[in-house]
Formats: C-alpha cells, structure tokens, sequence
C-alpha cells in the first residue's frame, strides 16, 4: 500500500515535472539559434588555436628571449609575436579572406586593403586585380645604376637596363574611377636618366606594345589574380632577350631553345589564385588559370639556393625539371591554389646560381625580383653559368664588389622601378654610394 | 586586448566563458558567485595587463584604495565630517592620478608656453581606459557615500567593479548604483547569454565593418596636406569621422553591454541613435550617455544644476561641467574647445528654451548636424590650428577647388558605406518590428528567428575583416 502510495505520489511529481518542462520548451528564438552557432565558432577558433599552441609558444618564447630591455618589455615582445601567429593561425582563415572579398563585392569596392594601410589591391576596369605605385623621385636610382656601369666598365662586363611591362597598361589607364598609376611614368623618367648617363636599357614595354596593342590583347598578358605575367609572356619575353642579346652583344645561342615545340605547355585551367586574390579573395579577384613550361628535351643542371648571408641552402642536380623546376607546386591540379608561380625556384631565393653543363659559355647575373624568375629560368638554357639575385634581400653586401669577386660577362638589371625608391644606403649600393 | 581582434574571439572570449560557467556548475552549493567574481576580476586583468603590463599596478592601486575609501565612508557613515573629509581625500587621490598621467604633460606644456616658462616635459604613457576607470572608482566611493549601494567588504568585488574587462577601456562608464546588486546577485540565463551575444555581434559590426571603413577614409582627408585639399573631400572626411566615431563608440559599448549579458550583468544603455536629434540636448541625451549622466550626477547637481544662482549659476555650471567634458576626453585645447563649443550650444538651448520647442524639426535636425559635425572635426584634428584650417576648406576659403579627382574617387569608392552607415544612423531594428508588429504577431516571431541569419552574417563578415588584419584603429588612446 504504501508503496503503491509512493509511487504515485513519485509519479505524479514527475509527470508535473514533465508538464513543466513541456511548458517550457527551449526557446527557438533567432537570438537562442545565434548564440549557438555563436559558441561553436568561437570553441571551434579555440580548437584550432590549441592545436597551434607549439607554434603561438614558440613564437611567444624566440620574441620574449630576442627582445631588450625589462621583463615588461620582453613580455611584450613575447605578447606581440604570439598575437600574430595567432592571426595566422585561424582556422577558416582562407575562407574567410573570400568571405572578405565577397563582402567588398557587395560593397561596391574598387580598392581593397592588402595586408597594410597602406598597401591596396585595386580592380582595374577590365576585372584584373593590380597595385598602384606613386610618382617618386628617380634620381638616385638613375645615380647608382651609372655607378654600377662605370664598375662593370671597369671589369669588362655589359651592363643591361630591361624594363618589363606593368600590368597597368602604360597607353590605357583602367584603374577605377579615373585613379592615376605612377609606375610607367617612373619608369619613363628612369629610363631617360639611363639613356642620358649612356646605361644600355631594353624597354620591353614598348614591343609588347607594338605587338599587342593596348586593349584586351595587352591584357591577357597577365594574370588577373597576381601582379606578374603570365608564363607563356615570360617565355615570350625569353625569346625576345635572347633575340636582342645576340642582336646586341653577339650572344648566339641554338635556335632550337626558344622553338616553342621543344617545350612542354601544360595548361591547368582554373588553379591559381595570384598573390593579389589571396590578399583579397577568390570571390573578389577570381582564379586564373597556370602554365607549367619546361623544355621536352634533355637538360643538365647544378642548381644551388643561398640566403641572405650567401649561406648555400640547398643544392639539386640533374635535369630542368629535377633542379630549378618544382614538381610537387603541380599537385591537386583541382584545387585553386596561390604560389602555383614557385613552380620555379620554389619561391623567392635572396640568391640561386644555375649551371648548365650543356651550355659552354656565358656568366650572366640578372639582378631582379620574383617578377623575372621564369624568365631566368628559361634564360638558363642558353647560359653556362646565370645567378638570380634580388638585391632587395642584401644589405650588407655591395653589389659592384660581388660582381668583382664573381666577375660576370654581363649584368642584367630588371626591377619594378617601385624597388629602386629604396636606392639609398642600403639598397641599390652599386657602387655611387657617397658611404661605399 | 582590444574586442575586435583574433586573439579575444578565439582565445580570450571562450576561454573566459568556459572557466566562468564551468565554475558555476562546479561550485554551485560552495561560494560559486565568490568563485566566479574572483575569476572575472582575474580576466580582466590579464585582459587589461595584455596590453602594457605594467599600468596594470595603477589599476591595482586604484582599486585597493577605493576599496579602503568605500569601507571608511560607510564607516563614518553618521559622521558627516568625517565621510566628507574621506570623499574629498578619495576625490584628490583619484583626480592626482589621472592628472599625472593625462594632464601633466599638457599642463606644463601650456604653462611654457603661456607663462614662458622652461619646464622639462616628462614623457608619460597614457593608461588605456584610465578615464573611465577612474570615474568608476569615483562612482563607486560616491554612490556608497550617498546610500546608493553598500561598501564592498571584498576588495576582489571593488575590482570586479572597476576593472571588468567589457567596459574597462572603452566605456560604458558604469555607476557603481546600476550593479550593485548585480555584484553578487545577478542570475545568469541562456535567454539572457543569447541576448548579449546579439548585441556583441552587433557592436562588433559596426565597428569592423563600418566604423573601420570610415575610419581609413577620414584618415585619407585628415591626413592630406592642407593646401592640396579640396573642399568635396574636407566634408567627405568630416562626414566620414562623424560615422566612424559613431560606430566605433557605440559599437565598442554595444559589445561592452553584450558581454556584460553574457556573464549575467545588465548595464545600462550609453548610445541611443544621437544623430536622429533635433536639438543638441537631445543629442547629449543620446550620445555617450553613461558620461553625461556621470556629469549631472556627480557635478551639476552637486554644484547647483539649473536650481541655484539664478541663470548666472546656470551658466557657470554648464561652463563647468563642459569645460570637464571636453577635457575628459583628452588632453589638448582640441577637446576643451570642442567642450566649450557644447557650453555655448546648450547654454543657448536652456536659455532660449530652444530644446522644449517642437517646430521646424528637419531645420532643428540641420542645426544640430551641422555643429555635431564641425564638432568633430575639432576633435579629430590635431590642433586648433589645424581643425581652423580645415573647417575653411570646408567652406572653400583656401581649398584646392571644391571637388578634386581624390573626392570623386572616394566618394564612388565609399558610396555604398555611406549609405550603409547613413541607415544604421536611424533604429532600423525598431522600424521594423513595428512594422512586422502591425503586421501580425506571427510574422514577428518569424521576423525574429530569421534575425538568426542576419547575426551570424554580421559575425562572419566581421570576423572576416578581423582575419584579414584589416585597418583596425584603436581610437580612445586620449580618453
């Protein structure tokens, strides 16, 4: 009896209980519903960041231990480099940048920051992605490139001047709402400082022009996600080099090299995000399609990388595609991927010496930024020994004393004229430096 | 540690919220609330000490003081000598540091250069927020002098009060009356939770995505050179700074308050839609409202208000409080110009009786705007020489033309913000439930649960702007 009485008191506790949970069900507000996924983003962020920890720790520890000064100080040090490897580590942090994008879509954006307030990606008027340069004072630039001929005057070596092309058209202004870019009139100015100091230049601008023409021929040229050419136009412009150095200085070479079908086009359509797109987005800038380009024919190679402290750090041997060409930038052909462009030289070397045994003659410096590697790559088929150096990695060294050292037949110069606004102490130093 | 950045979203926030509920559950039947309070004012100072350690110890004394402060007024609670001794000594010890460290280097600064004087200027970093937590120790000892809460015995409580990480650096300056309570008897619920991370997500958004947006481009016409400036683009960057100080405000309170609902507390509301106003009464009700009632309670009252002396006192008390108001918010003839300007505009307003009239409101709105905005340009600029300078321009007086290619480029550039901020300057949100309200009842149950869509949309994007590391200043470093 009793424990019949007990069990209905228990059981009607909990149906009153069950009615009282039934009268207040989970409110399925869109308040409730955002905090939820509210939540599970954020665990979802702290997940990502703990299985990053050794990384954030790690990066905490090297500042903590570098910085000067008090504890106060290191510690701050150490917060400031965690903070950013903690930027860096966000999971979804692809996805968001195109989020990103998406989002400047919407907002009608013809500018978009790239990783500074001062750096911006802008969409040109034909939907290519590019950068803007101001208008800067050539002069210095002008005064250490004369410096430089008169040193390799002095050492017997040529001395070339090559201005590539800027993906904003020097004839045709597409920048948004009537923005004016100030690289071609640089450029202009920097070559007529060179052509008054008698320093050799090759303004490629110009026969790409005259072959191309200014609309949609001209742009096709580039990328519309990254700010260099694309891989077919460097191997334009390799033919077009080779052309002129022999026209020029009598550098013959075996006209089998720069037949288009000795080579391999490997063309993968929709692969590549170029630099300014992973700044901005895919849904911003778009995907471009990629080019590999090697030659079909037999090759011999010493392909050696040097840091900044001309420290070797790594050395292959065998053919084109086994040294200075990267296979492995190749994979998951699928996926759109950025730096599909380090399929030569697997990114950007302060400094890579390449010999060809098959070639005898010739030792070329080319002096340049990541903008001419293909081309380098390309030229080396037809030079026994060709150095890649982007100065911009040097501030220790002089350029006119490494090229004595090393002693050169020629000396190729080709930067974005943007470089040489830091022809000062510490760039440029070829030889018109007051303090070298 | 700054809300709208990675390392509070993804570390700091959930892992703040993880130990504080998780405390909840483990210690419910031993001191949870205590437990809790503790670990809150842990955070905060870690949040606080993130960024520069060291001031970290100023907070610290702050707190222990006002602590000791509240207890002695309470103490001496029938003694009215003897509290009004301790509020004066609390006033002094308060006031002595925030003139150390905000106004020491302006005070000799100026006297060198009025009195001719040569006094060394010693190099002193502003504390982030110090203005704020100072007024809430202020608030605090002052609130428990005049029975609006009672003394904290755990000093862990006073900085809890004073140093909770959502309103330490940014505001809202919250009086010790409004949580008292709330200290050790809020109650937490999930209804509550969600609520505040709407507003969190809220407040974040209008903060990345349009007070930073706004913000890169009054910096582009602040930061041009006078004499290249044209006037089109002088009013873009005065309307550009008027949105972005706006939102970047607002935003940073509306997360201030959201987070404050997350762990249970209610704070009251500090901006409520200022540039719909119609008068500039109406605008300091609606702007920045924590300070100004701050101002009416612990000064203008105090010294009078409008009761006595006469319009004379009047005026000199409005002069006062506007004088304190425009240096509160940074030490610079800027800002106390840009405080002397509000004494003139409401001083006019009570005397006229301007603020009670209700005709003519889009001319009374023009009125207002337009001092709000030159307002601000005072404000932003460096120097008064420079907002002078600037507000020629504005009128064409030595401009470089009236539009210049930079204005076009910028305006089409920034158009679709404008407007976007142009709308968020009006409640939208209550608009429309009211619309949905007349509706029916059942499309504004719907119109709510689809506001799901709408937050997280905000919160992606915002995080967005955060991953990418975009422009992301940091605009309260004077106050």
């Amino acid at each position: 009896m009793g424990n019949k009485l007990y069990d209905s008191t228990a059981r009607k506790k909990k149906e009153t209980k069950k009615r009282g949970r039934k009268k207040r069900p989970f409110p399925v507000t869109g308040k409730t519903i955002t905090a939820i996924v509210f939540l599970a983003a954020l665990y979802a962020m702290l997940f990502g960041m703990v299985k990053k920890q050794n990384e954030i720790g790690d990066a905490f520890r090297k500042s903590y231990k570098e910085a000067e000064g008090n504890t106060f100080d290191k510690t701050a040090a150490g917060i400031a480099s965690a903070e950013t490897a903690i930027n860096k580590s966000v999971v979804g942090k692809r996805k968001l940048i195109d989020i990103f994008g998406l989002f400047q879509v919407v907002l009608g954006r013809k500018e978009v920051e790239a990783g500074s307030k001062e750096n911006y990606v802008y969409k040109m008027d034909n939907g290519q992605l590019t950068f803007a340069y101001p208008a800067f004072d050539v002069t210095q630039a002008v005064a250490q490139l004369k410096g430089l001929k008169t040193a390799c005057d002095a050492q017997g070596t040529q001395l070339l001047y090559v201005q590539w092309p800027f993906k904003i058209d020097k004839y045709n202004n597409l920048l948004p709402h009537g923005k004016t870019d100030y690289a071609n009139q640089n450029a202009d100015r920097l070559l007529a400082g060179l052509k008054e100091n008698q320093v050799a230049a090759l303004d490629y601008r110009e026969v790409l022009h005259e072959r191309y023409g200014s609309g949609e021929a001209y742009s096709s040229l580039f990328f519309n996600t990254d700010h260099h050419w694309k891989t077919e136009t460097a191997f334009e412009a390799y033919t077009d080099l080779l052309d002129y150095l022999n026209k020029n200085y009598g550098y013959g070479y075996d006209p089998r090299i720069t037949d288009r079908d000795n080579f391999v086009f490997e063309h993968v359509e929709q692969c590549f995000t170029g630099s300014q797109a992973n700044r901005t987005g895919k849904f911003y800038g778009g995907v471009d399609d990629f080019t590999y380009i090697y030659p079909a024919f037999e090759t011999d190679y010493v392909w050696e990388k040097y840091g900044k402290t001309l420290k070797k750090l790594l050395k292959r041997e065998g053919s084109f595609n086994e040294t200075l060409f990267f296979e492995a930038v190749k994979e998951e052909p699928d996926i759109a991927k950025p730096y599909r462009d380090n399929c030569y030289f697997n990114g950007n070397p302060a400094l890579v010496k390449i010999t060809n045994n098959q070639v005898e003659k010739g030792r070329i410096l080319f002096v340049c930024d990541s903008y001419s590697k293909p081309v380098v790559s390309f030229l080396s088929l037809a030079v026994h020994h060709l150095e890649f150096m982007d100065l911009r990695d040097f501030t220790k060294i002089r350029l006119v004393d490494y090229i004595e050292d090393q002693g050169f037949d020629m000396v190729i110069v080709a930067y974005n004229v943007s470089a040489t606004k830091r022809s000062t102490k510490d760039f440029f130093r070829f030889g018109a430096d007051p303090e070298g | 540690m700054i809300f709208s950045s990675i390392v509070f979203v993804s570390v700091f926030l959930p892992v703040v919220i993880l130990f504080y509920y998780a405390i909840a559950v483990l210690a419910k039947n031993h001191g949870g609330r205590t437990a809790q309070n503790y670990f809150l004012f842990l955070a905060s100072l870690l949040f606080y000490g993130y960024g520069e350690v060291k001031f970290v110890f100023v907070m610290l004394a702050s707190i222990f003081a006002n602590w000791l402060f509240g207890l002695l007024v309470e103490k001496n609670r029938g003694n009215r000598k003897k509290s009004c001794m301790t509020l004066f000594i609390m006033a002094f010890f308060n006031f002595s540091i925030l003139f150390l460290f905000k106004y020491l280097m302006f005070t000799i600064a100026t006297a060198n250069r009025f009195l001719g004087t040569d006094l060394a200027i010693p190099k002193i970093v502003l504390p982030i927020g110090i203005s704020f937590f100072t007024f809430q120790a202020v608030s605090y000892v002052v609130d428990v002098y005049r029975g609006h809460g009672k003394a904290q015995k755990n000093p862990v409580n006073v900085g809890l009060y004073i140093a909770f990480f959502p309103q330490l650096i940014a505001g809202p300056i919250v009086r010790y009356e409004t949580v008292a309570q709330q200290i050790l008897f809020r109650k937490e619920s999930f209804d509550q939770f969600s609520q505040g991370v709407c507003r969190f997500i809220t407040g974040m958004a209008k903060k990345m995505i349009l007070a930073n947006n706004m913000g890169r481009l009054e910096d582009l016409a602040f930061g041009t050179e006078l004499s290249s400036l044209s006037a089109g683009m002088a009013w873009l960057g005065a309307f550009a700074y008027s949105f972005q100080i706006l939102f970047d405000f607002s935003g940073y309170s509306d997360m201030a308050i959201g987070l404050g609902k997350v762990f249970g507390f209610e704070f009251l509301e500090n901006f409520n839609h200022p540039y719909i106003s119609v008068s500039v009464t109406e605008f300091w009700r609606r702007w920045h409202i924590s300070l100004g009632t701050w101002f009416r309670d612990y000064l203008y009252i105090p010294l009078g208000g409008s009761r006595k002396e006469g319009r004379a006192g009047l005026v000199f008390h409005l002069f006062i409080v506007w004088l304190s108001t425009g240096l509160w918010h940074g030490a610079n003839w800027t800002f106390i110009m840009w405080g002397l300007l509000y004494f003139v505009l409401l001083t006019f307003e009570k005397l006229s009786g301007f603020a009670q009239k209700n005709n003519l409101r889009p001319l009374r709105h023009f009125y207002t705007m337009f001092f709000v905005v030159m307002g601000w340009v005072l404000f932003r600029s460096a120097s008064l020489g420079a907002a002078f300078s600037y507000i020629k321009i504005m009128f064409f007086a030595g401009s470089a033309g009236i539009v210049d290619g930079d204005a076009r480029y910028y305006f089409c550039e920034y158009a679709v913000t404008l407007l976007l901020c142009f709308a968020a300057s009006f409640p939208v949100r209550k608009l429309l439930d009211r619309l949905f309200a007349r509706w029916s009842a059942r499309a504004l149950v719907w119109e709510e649960r689809c506001s799901a869509v709408w937050y997280i949309a905000l919160f992606v994007v915002s995080l967005s702007y955060m991953a990418k590391s975009s422009y992301n200043p940091f605009i309260y470093f004077n106050f």
